[in-house]
């Protein structure tokens, strides 16, 4: 899948190797680029196979990137209901962009 | 704002994969180079505090379970004989965690709470609960103190905080993570889960309670 970048984000990632369509990525570009982080950060870093619900809270199934520095966490419905929000994350991005 | 700081865990990117739903990536708020922790932390400033790894070796979980009426017995009743032992080693690690001292200088101590003042105005502006603070600390060889602090100076995790107390030279990492449950989300789990909820149903309470708590473990030298 060809990688369309534009001024709101990328539309797709590789994560492992599924290209996955990523959700209101204009906000988590911003850090992205702030904290040095590449838009291919999971390609071939991260194995599905590894997912498990051993760390994740309710069951959530979580694994940690090959490389250590990244951890993939299933979104439940309440945490995306939080975490999608226009509001809360134009606060967010905000606080951990201008932190970097 | 505290320009330039949060202690905040880092979230890079949302996704939905075709069959296994959706997923964050989040910045592992701790440095990927260090593999073995003095001690690893997750800290509510309740005693849902724990540790997660102890001198190098990681502390199983080992949850008591309402069905388990021998255990609660046991535990209850102090006599202890039918707990096992990682039971046990798991619930010292978790009175150890609530009560143990954060070692940080006075400079530290305040930017750390100002950062956490922070950061917890936000959750309880959107009404955010059950987050938990990730505290690792790591105990570097003598004489590689500088080049540890050097190696993790990164914008990808949170900030080294290096002291010396006692001859104890440590690097502190801190990050705060799971900060994404609303508190209305606890009134509609089930019904065994009301004692939980009384005591951390109302999510003033839970920043109130995080906060003094972490203000009370904070020990200046």
């Amino acid at each position: 899948m060809s990688e369309t970048r534009n001024a709101t984000g990328v539309d797709w990632l590789t994560v492992g190797n599924v290209d996955c369509r990523t959700l209101k990525d204009g906000h988590f570009n911003l850090i992205r680029q702030v904290c040095g982080i590449s838009d291919e950060f999971l390609k071939d870093t991260f194995d599905y196979g590894q997912l498990s619900s051993g760390g994740g809270k309710g069951g959530d199934v979580m694994a940690r990137s090959l490389d250590g520095k990244y951890f993939v966490k299933q979104l439940n419905y309440g945490d995306a209901k939080s975490l999608l929000r226009d509001d809360f994350l134009l606060e967010y991005t905000n606080l951990v962009s201008e932190a970097s | 704002m505290i320009k330039g700081s949060t202690l905040v865990c880092k979230i890079a990117a949302v996704f939905e994969h075709n069959t296994l739903g959706r997923f964050i990536a989040i910045v592992n708020c701790l440095p990927a180079h260090i593999d073995t922790w003095s001690g690893l932390y997750d800290l509510k400033g309740s005693a849902d505090d724990k540790v997660l790894v102890e001198d190098g070796t990681k502390v199983p979980e080992a949850h008591k379970r309402f069905w388990n009426i021998d255990l609660i017995l046991c535990e209850a009743t102090g006599c202890n004989k039918g707990v096992p032992f990682v039971r046990k080693q798991y619930l010292k690690g978790k009175r150890q965690a609530y009560e143990m001292p954060i070692y940080v200088t006075n400079e530290q101590k305040s930017y750390i709470l100002k950062q956490l003042q922070q950061d917890l105005a936000l959750f309880t502006r959107f009404g955010l609960m059950d987050y938990s603070m990730i505290v690792g600390i790591y105990r570097p060889p003598p004489g590689y103190s500088q080049q540890v602090l050097e190696q993790s100076l990164s914008q990808l995790h949170s900030i080294p905080y290096a002291s010396h107390y006692q001859g104890d030279t440590t690097v502190l990492f801190i990050g705060i993570i799971d900060f994404l449950q609303v508190c209305e989300r606890h009134a509609k789990i089930l019904f065994f889960k009301v004692l939980e909820f009384l005591s951390c149903s109302s999510q003033y309470f839970w920043s109130s309670n995080f906060w003094h708590g972490r203000e009370a473990s904070v020990v200046r030298i």
